[in-house]
């Protein structure tokens, strides 16, 4: 269970964007990220972290949009590029182990939206978490 | 607005390990993540290990549990710096992550160390996904955990440089096969290496010992 500090990343990731912008804070409407079938991470948990973390600061109501990404292997011997259902490291093709993970093991913060209207926040609760 | 970040949610704890990687290879100090699910056997596989170590290289370890100093005063009897690292002080984290090794990593004499072994808190799933500095990573699977554990924890399998199964002692008691278990590993990771041992007994060590060796002698540049 360390979805819990992967949310308090996503917080902070955002926050120093939004410092380096702005010097300061605005509400957020809305997060998007990517996650790899294979980075350990469950999006149900991670979704309930974020949300319950994120009361009462800057990112309290937000939307929690989590992009998946299939785990792809490359064949290194019949150069076949196939996504895998099972994290089995064979080439589906040719049966070939010489196999390269290719993604699938992503989790990164792609982007997140502002609420400008609201006005300009200087300092976020829980921010020095 | 939308704003475009495109940056690694891991990315501090990534950080945070390669600048304990940079001061631990300048050092010249080869460092081991053993990490495997609760009661594999990493603290007893230590116990076994240390005293086949001894006098020929200088081994530090850090002991990462949720709680309790047990596990570090079972490595004290032999005499050699250990620190214990107990994460109930961080909200009782399942994994150890870089900034905890960080800023422990001078409370070992590094200047007097050749190898330092560091044992995850034990869990088969977060610690897979924090980087801490280390050089390799080394998962335990024993044989009371059924044959079906990497199957079912692939990440982690898929992640380590080495798989240690330990108590093959009980293969026959339990009735495993240990090609099932090797089979197992091979579908998750084909390149994965495999050492089948017994810290009870000690079969199957001089390979893993070898292993240490070869691996410390490469990062010292011998």
């Amino acid at each position: 269970m360390h979805e819990m500090s992967i949310a308090v990343n996503i917080f902070r990731i955002i926050r120093e964007k939004l410092k380096e912008m702005y010097s300061g804070y605005y509400p957020v409407k809305k997060v998007r990220v990517v996650v790899g079938k294979m980075s350990t991470v469950v999006p149900e948990a991670l979704e309930f972290c974020f949300q319950s973390a994120g009361c009462g600061t800057i990112f309290d109501g937000a939307k929690f949009e989590l992009v998946e990404i299939p785990m792809k292997i490359a064949c290194q011997d019949c150069k076949e590029e196939m996504a895998i259902d099972e994290p089995f490291l064979f080439c589906r093709k040719c049966e070939s182990f010489n196999v390269e993970v290719v993604s699938g093991r992503e989790l990164y913060v792609d982007t997140f939206e502002i609420d400008e209207d609201a006005g300009i926040i200087e300092t976020d609760r829980n921010e020095f978490e | 607005m939308e704003i475009k970040v495109g940056e690694k949610i891991l990315s501090k704890n990534d950080q945070i390990a390669l600048e304990t990687k940079k001061i631990l290879d300048e050092k010249g100090i080869f460092c081991i993540n053993m990490m495997s699910s609760p009661g594999s056997g990493k603290t007893t596989i230590l116990e076994k290990t240390i005293p086949q170590l001894m006098g020929k290289m200088r081994v530090g370890v850090i002991e990462g549990d949720v709680a309790t100093e047990i596990d570090a005063s079972r490595i004290e009897k032999f005499e050699i710096p250990v620190v214990q690292i107990t994460t109930d002080l961080f909200g009782g984290s399942c994994h150890l992550s870089a900034k905890m090794i960080a800023d422990r990593i001078n409370d070992l004499p590094l200047d007097e160390l050749d190898l330092i072994i560091v044992e995850n808190v034990g869990n088969l799933i977060c610690p897979a996904g924090f980087m801490i500095g280390a050089d390799a990573d080394v998962v335990v699977l024993s044989l009371t955990e059924g044959p079906e554990k990497p199957l079912k924890y692939p990440a982690i399998f898929q992640k380590s440089h080495i798989a240690l199964v330990n108590k093959i002692d009980l293969a026959e008691v339990l009735e495993i096969d240990l090609d099932t278990i090797k089979g197992n590993v091979e579908k998750i990771n084909p390149k994965l290496e495999k050492v089948f041992l017994s810290a009870r007994t000690g079969a199957g060590f001089s390979e893993w010992i070898h292993w240490i060796e070869d691996n410390v002698r490469t990062k010292k540049g011998l």
